[in-house]
């Protein structure tokens, strides 16, 4: 499977007539986006606004952020099995519109997550506020169930994503990226001398506000399975995530798996990257067995030497996180684990809920306790309320004079397991 | 049926169609988590939640099974025992961070309302 992404670098957003880009400034048709995305009569509101690099605006809570992009040749549509139909994705060509983000927000639970804040300290925190946004703030009737505000919010944010990608459909990108993911014994040929490595994938997968999709599956009822990276890149895997604002995979995320892109860099000079499985993160212990021998069983199945780990979450899924590591080390199969810490606000204390000393080769995101301060924003988009009771929040959050003391675990992208954040080590 | 289910959530008491064995708090469930199965229960859900935050979430539901040889052999799942000895270990931690404060009765029900989805869903799988 061959990938072309085409990339059209955007640096600015506005409003205008109609939707276009030039010179590398996207015009969006605030109305008529507005009419694309607001056909669910559950919608009772829906507006949207733009959020740039520097500005004093804080968006909250974020729900999800998507990177706009467009099929332009090759079979099926973006978000497969959500928007378009069920062809297989992942070759041909796709155009993306780099440095623009759809953001959507709004109150589908009491405590939810997610600061994006554009400027100030907060902005180093996450990859987002170096985008320009276009924030889509969905609200429904109070008496809906929060598992159909979610598939609301959820949807509309897709659709908003699918409709301004359309207008880099006939443009000329400024740079193309060529991804390729063979079949495995022409892969296994071409370096038969490298190591063999893979990618376990692990998808957030416990319930309402803890989902992600495959081809609009529900990943909780899969079985683990093999994915072309390629595949990723064109939305087969987007986010039903609310919760854990700093490691949750936004779809923004999934589409820019930064692993992958630095799995494809070295590939076929330092090792052979043969693929992606992706695996889910359920609530039972069995599901939990189960999903990681089979992770173990695809990885013998491939020839994996060594395999690296994301995980997404925390909690539950530390369990998962071990299991694979253990199961995999106990194949001979080496890995390497990415994941984040709770280790306290004082970074004393464990920082997994589980362990095994098989882990040796641990990537950590950073410690989602530590705390920041944030300063006042001239502008909220969302509901600023919610900094008291959001995950990282604590009684006394939100200040008088309008900043916020949270931990990290409150912003969006803070600490993410992928290494979609901003966050370093470095010796002195 | 011989689940059962531990928990200090009242949604989950007025919606579950099981042996419920309802606590007073979150310390209730975890420590009656662990003598259950250190009586030879095993152990079906994590005693964790996926991402909301123990404590800041004041509820937990968690499901065990009642497993009449393994109760009467004395058998215990030391696996199990390190989850959950794990899990208290991080409630303790979260509670050192966390400031008591009354939520809003409709952050209640949210919070009742994921902790009952995540429930189901395990229960959906067994």
């Amino acid at each position: 499977m061959k990938l072309e992404l085409g990339k059209i670098l955007i640096d600015d957003v506005k409003f205008g007539d109609k939707i276009e880009v030039n010179d590398g400034v996207l015009t969006v048709n605030k109305d008529k986006l507005i009419e694309e995305v607001s056909e669910d009569s559950r919608i009772e509101s829906l507006d949207i606004e733009l959020a740039k690099p520097g500005d004093s605006v804080r968006i909250i809570p974020v729900k999800d952020v998507i990177e706009p992009r467009v099929k332009v040749d090759g079979p099926g549509d973006i978000f497969p099995g959500v928007l378009g139909g069920e062809e297989i994705v992942g070759l041909g060509r796709t155009h993306a519109l780099k440095g623009v983000g759809v953001v959507t927000t709004g109150e589908i639970v009491g405590f939810q997550e997610g600061i994006i804040d554009m400027s100030g300290p907060g902005a180093d925190y996450t990859p987002f506020s170096s985008l320009n946004n276009i924030v889509v703030t969905c609200e429904v009737d109070n008496d809906l169930a929060q598992s159909e505000y979610e598939e609301v919010s959820r949807m509309v944010g897709f659709k908003a994503a699918k409709y301004i990608g359309e207008a880099a459909k006939e443009l000329e990108p400024d740079e193309v990226e060529i991804f390729e993911h063979k079949p495995f014994p022409e892969a296994i040929a071409e370096y038969p001398n490298l190591l063999k490595v893979g990618y376990v994938y692990m998808l957030q997968t416990q319930g309402l506000l803890h989902d992600t999709y495959v081809y609009g599956v529900d990943a909780k009822q899969i079985l683990p399975t093999l994915i072309s990276p390629t595949e990723v890149m064109d939305g087969a895997i987007v986010s039903g995530n609310c919760v854990s604002a700093c490691d949750k995979n936004t779809t923004y995320v999934h589409l820019n798996n930064p692993i992958i892109k630095d799995l494809y860099e070295h590939h076929g000079e330092e090792y052979n990257f043969m693929g992606v499985i992706i695996t889910n993160e359920n609530v039972t212990l069995a599901d939990k067995e189960r999903s990681s021998n089979y992770v173990v069983k695809l990885a013998e199945q491939l020839g994996l030497d060594a395999v690296i780990i994301s995980q997404e979450g925390f909690g539950n899924p530390d369990a998962d996180l071990i299991m694979n590591c253990a199961k995999l080390e106990d194949k001979g199969i080496k890995t390497v684990l990415t994941t984040d810490e709770y280790a306290g606000r004082d970074g004393l204390s464990q920082s997994l809920a589980d362990a095994t000393p098989k882990a040796d080769a641990v990537v950590t995101a950073g410690n989602a306790n530590q705390t920041v301060t944030l300063p006042s924003m001239e502008k909220v988009i969302g509901h600023q309320k919610f900094a008291d009771v959001i995950a990282g929040g604590f009684d006394g959050s939100l200040n008088e004079d309008g900043t916020i003391t949270v931990e990290i675990q409150a912003i969006i992208g803070a600490t993410n397991e992928l290494g979609f954040g901003n966050l370093t080590a470095r010796e002195y | 049926m011989d689940y059962i289910v531990v928990t200090n959530n009242p949604l989950v008491q007025k919606s579950i169609d099981l042996s419920v064995e309802y606590c007073s708090t979150l310390d209730e469930v975890m420590f009656m988590t662990r003598d259950f199965i250190h009586l030879g229960y095993e152990l079906i859900t994590h005693p964790l939640s996926g991402s909301v935050k123990p404590v800041q979430c004041p509820y937990k539901s968690i499901v065990l099974k009642k497993d009449q040889n393994n109760i009467k052999r004395k058998m215990l799942d030391y696996q199990a025992v390190k989850i959950i000895e794990s899990a208290i270990k991080k409630v303790e931690q979260f509670k050192k961070n966390h400031i008591f404060r009354e939520y809003p009765k409709s952050v209640l029900i949210d919070y009742q309302t994921i902790d009952f989805t995540l429930l189901k869903s395990g229960l959906d799988s067994i």
